[in-house]
């Protein structure tokens, strides 16, 4: 059996729920790849399904209406099916999430020490003030001036910039090989979102992890991804390049989101025809392969 | 049209003291678009709040047309500055409908007799590009972009002469919120109105509005017609503001300070 | 529009012990209401006596047994439904209402009126139920039905202006709220047209468990003496006229005790049925 060099590789993955009202078809079979090292981006709109893919990746959706098919194929293991058990080895470790709203990502009860504690113990056992000490050096490798501080704080004790740079800390503390981020940078101010997407690039390129962004953000895409997956109501209608996508978008969808976002020559608002087409129904378009 | 004078307010959570606004004045003219950009606890909410009566400034002055405002006012004078805020989800009561919740200004302000009310609904949602069969739905079965529209509609509902937007599409997807800010500025050609745009987006000031007033902190930073602050701004801030928009081509690169 | 398709009704049936308990309570009522036309004895509910009958046990004719005036049990148990429905009926009727109003005034108006109303909710919540109840029937002079409904209103109105104050304060900062203000909408309006429609899903679930809850406090006033007076048949006085007999005579204490039991337990099952339905805490 061929051993492929992608750390990530979906496989026609399905995700339907079942409702009251009917049957939902989430995800439509989407394929997505990542090798070590890699920055991907996922770019769509609410309902694209960007966000259920992270979970099954990380085996969050496990309810009795859930109907999952596809291949979610890591280090060329399928985990779509693990048990929680396996995922409990994965997660942490090997694969790490940052979320949205980072003081909700956090415990408001437990003081950072205690969080990075739970976290640290995914690595190898270790008393509570070897953890203690690894947060310190984490934090002031990514220029934290008082980390002490910080450990000793409650997550509503910092502002929304510094605890969102905590939970990238956090995250990166086990050196995962893929990290995955669920739109990281919108709920901070603009001026704080480039400190935190500076953060996230040089912390995993020292340890060459992959990340897969998840976005509806075209700048933030363009600043930080190397790949591109343009999904909509669960189909990727597009992918690419950095250069390909902003260069040349091919699916109409593509071109409408980077259209839609008004522009700073200030020429005014960009005009749409009333009546969209259904994305869905436009076949994929794939760039050719540039060397 | 509406004037702020040296406004200031403090606001005191246990021993923590945080100066919202301090001292601004600004002067918003009629037809005016009318932007007040900043990042979170830069203040502009809390001027919006203030000039809608929702909260009550420590010192200073709001003036609309020669008459002052305060927090308490006449029916007459509520009609004339309407509201849309930032956050389609809870802007619309869950247990009403769409009719009732557009008919509502209609009666408080008596804008049409109680035979004309269903019409005028119907008309107010023609203007938003809804039709009339959403008037029986609830919010529970809108998009956010609709509810938004319900939004704008019921805030145009008293006929007023200013409305004030509180980051009306930051919540919305990006090519919902294209269409929804067209709407928005249709709307005000159409009936000549006056805007309050608050946001931290500056893409979307540089393209709508033709004032603009930079905030930190609670204080003004920056304030003047749109095409000089983008194109020579003074303030440091304004600078370091316009540089972190996330540009999607190299030529808006090129033109960031 | 068939209520039994509707979305809601199948959240509700999610949980088979909802339904069961739909149906126990749609029987008591249907009962209640046919009672002359389904007992075999109506006569025996007021003046009636039948010595040679008395304290016969359950057999064919009277399958409840007879109590020891010789009258049907099994009549005066269905007529004792009726009696427990009315007080939880009457008793809700006062109490919601005062209690719901004032929630809403101390929840949005706040300030003074808030600190008055919700201290004065505060002393009614210290005393226990049943013993604010017979406090305020020890105070009127001879102990009949109407006071003990007016006594156990006075016990239950402060838990729903609990209620509708926790959620109006929890709603007043919400979007829509402050929109009804910006537009000029009265206080009155806010509270009752816009606080209130979101109030109904816990204060439906709070009320059809309630219901459940004040037959009980009835029943067991009713077994102190208070209460629905003889010859009226109320099952917490019908329990109390049998304990002195046990165990010899069981029929005359487990029958009416029974009844309650069923009653309660179909309101409080479909109570916990609306609240998954409702998704609500009360």
């Amino acid at each position: 059996m061929s051993m492929s060099n992608k750390l990530l590789k979906i496989e026609n993955l399905e995700l339907s729920f079942k409702m009251y009202e009917g049957v939902f078809n989430v995800l439509k079979k989407i394929n997505l790849e990542l090798s070590k090292g890699e920055k991907v981006a996922l770019v769509g709109e609410s309902g694209s399904g960007k966000s259920v893919t992270t979970k099954l990746i990380l085996g969050l959706l496990n309810q009795k209406n859930v109907t999952k098919k596809g291949k979610i194929l890591f280090n060329d293991r399928n985990i779509l099916h693990f048990s929680q058990n396996e995922f409990k080895k994965i997660r942490g470790k090997n694969i790490s999430i940052i979320f949205q709203d980072p003081i909700a990502a956090l415990n408001p009860v437990f003081k950072i020490k205690d969080q990075f504690y739970e976290v640290n113990l995914n690595n190898k056992k270790m008393s509570k003030k070897d953890s203690f000490i690894r947060a310190c050096n984490a934090l002031k490798k990514v220029s934290i001036t008082d980390p002490e501080r910080i450990l000793e704080s409650y997550p509503f004790q910092l502002s929304g910039g510094l605890a969102q740079r905590v939970v990238i800390t956090m995250a990166m503390i086990n050196k995962p090989e893929l990290l995955l981020a669920d739109e990281p940078s919108t709920a901070l101010d603009v001026t704080i979102q480039n400190q935190a997407l500076d953060l996230m690039n040089d912390l995993t390129k020292e340890t060459n992890t992959a990340v897969l962004l998840i976005t509806h953000n075209m700048g933030v895409v363009r600043k930080f991804a190397e790949k591109v997956y343009v999904i909509y109501r669960g189909v990727i209608v597009e992918e690419g390049t950095k250069t390909q996508i902003f260069k040349n978008p091919g699916h109409p969808y593509t071109k409408a989101l980077l259209k839609s976002i008004p522009k700073l020559s200030g020429k005014g608002l960009p005009q749409f025809d009333e009546d969209a087409p259904d994305y869905a129904l436009i076949e994929k378009y794939t760039h050719s392969q540039q060397l | 049209m509406i004037k702020v004078s040296n406004i200031s307010k403090k606001f005191t959570i246990k021993n923590n003291t945080v100066q919202a606004l301090d001292d601004v004045s600004l002067l918003i003219e009629e037809h005016d678009c009318f932007a007040i950009v900043g990042e979170s606890g830069s203040g502009k909410t809390t001027l919006a709040n203030i000039i809608l009566g929702i909260y009550i400034q420590d010192s200073g002055e709001v003036w609309l047309n020669e008459k002052q405002l305060f927090s308490k006012r006449n029916l007459k004078l509520r009609k004339l500055i309407q509201f849309v805020q930032q956050n389609p989800m809870s802007t619309l009561n869950p247990k009403k409908t769409v009719y009732s919740t557009i008919s509502l200004p209609l009666k408080i302000h008596k804008i049409v007799n109680n035979n004309e009310i269903s019409e005028r609904v119907e008309k107010l949602l023609s203007y938003v590009g809804l039709e009339a069969e959403y008037m029986h739905r609830y919010p529970d079965t809108l998009s956010g972009g609709q509810k938004q529209r319900v939004a704008i509609a019921r805030a145009l509902a008293s006929e007023p002469k200013v409305l004030i937007l509180d980051e009306p599409t930051s919540a919305l997807d990006v090519i919902v919120q294209s269409k929804v800010l067209n709407l928005l500025l249709d709307i005000k050609e159409q009936f000549n109105l006056t805007y309050i745009f608050i946001t931290h987006d500056l893409s979307v000031v540089r393209n709508i509005a033709n004032k603009v007033v930079v905030m930190n902190k609670g204080k003004i930073e920056e304030l003047g017609a749109t095409n000089n602050v983008f194109n020579n701004p003074t303030s440091s801030y304004t600078k370091t503001l316009i540089r972190a928009i996330p540009t999607v081509t190299d030529e808006e690169d090129a033109i960031k300070p | 529009m068939n209520i039994f398709k509707t979305k809601s009704y199948y959240k509700f049936s999610r949980n088979p012990l909802s339904v069961i308990g739909l149906v126990i309570v749609t029987f008591v009522v249907l009962l209640t209401l046919f009672a002359p036309y389904i007992t075999p004895f109506p006569e025996h509910v007021g003046p009636f006596t039948d010595f040679a009958n008395k304290s016969k046990p359950p057999s064919w004719k009277n399958i409840f047994g007879t109590d020891n005036i010789g009258r049907d049990i099994f009549t005066r148990v269905i007529f004792g439904y009726r009696i427990s429905l009315i007080l939880g009926v009457v008793v809700l009727s006062i109490a919601v209402p005062i209690g719901v109003a004032m929630g809403l005034c101390a929840g949005y108006i706040g300030k003074k009126t808030e600190l008055v109303l919700m201290r004065i909710t505060d002393i009614f919540l210290a005393i226990p139920a049943l013993v604010l109840a017979l406090s305020i029937i020890g105070l009127l002079d001879r102990p009949n039905l109407l006071y003990t409904m007016m006594a156990v209103s006075m016990a239950w109105w402060p838990w729903y202006t609990r209620l509708i104050y926790n959620i109006t304060r929890s709603i007043k900062t919400e979007g829509y709220i402050t929109a009804a203000e910006i537009m000029g909408a009265s206080k009155l309006h806010i509270m009752f047209q816009e606080i209130l429609p979101n109030c109904l899903p816990s204060l439906l679930t709070k009320i059809t468990l309630d219901l459940g809850f004040v037959i009980l406090v009835g029943s067991s006033l009713s077994f102190l003496g208070l209460g629905a007076q003889p010859p009226t048949p109320d099952l917490g006085t019908m329990v109390a006229k049998g304990a002195s007999v046990l165990p010899d005579i069981w029929w005359f204490s487990l029958f009416p005790g029974f009844a309650i039991l069923i009653v309660v337990l179909g309101f409080n099952l479909v109570g916990d049925g609306l609240k998954d339905m409702f998704d609500v805490d009360v």
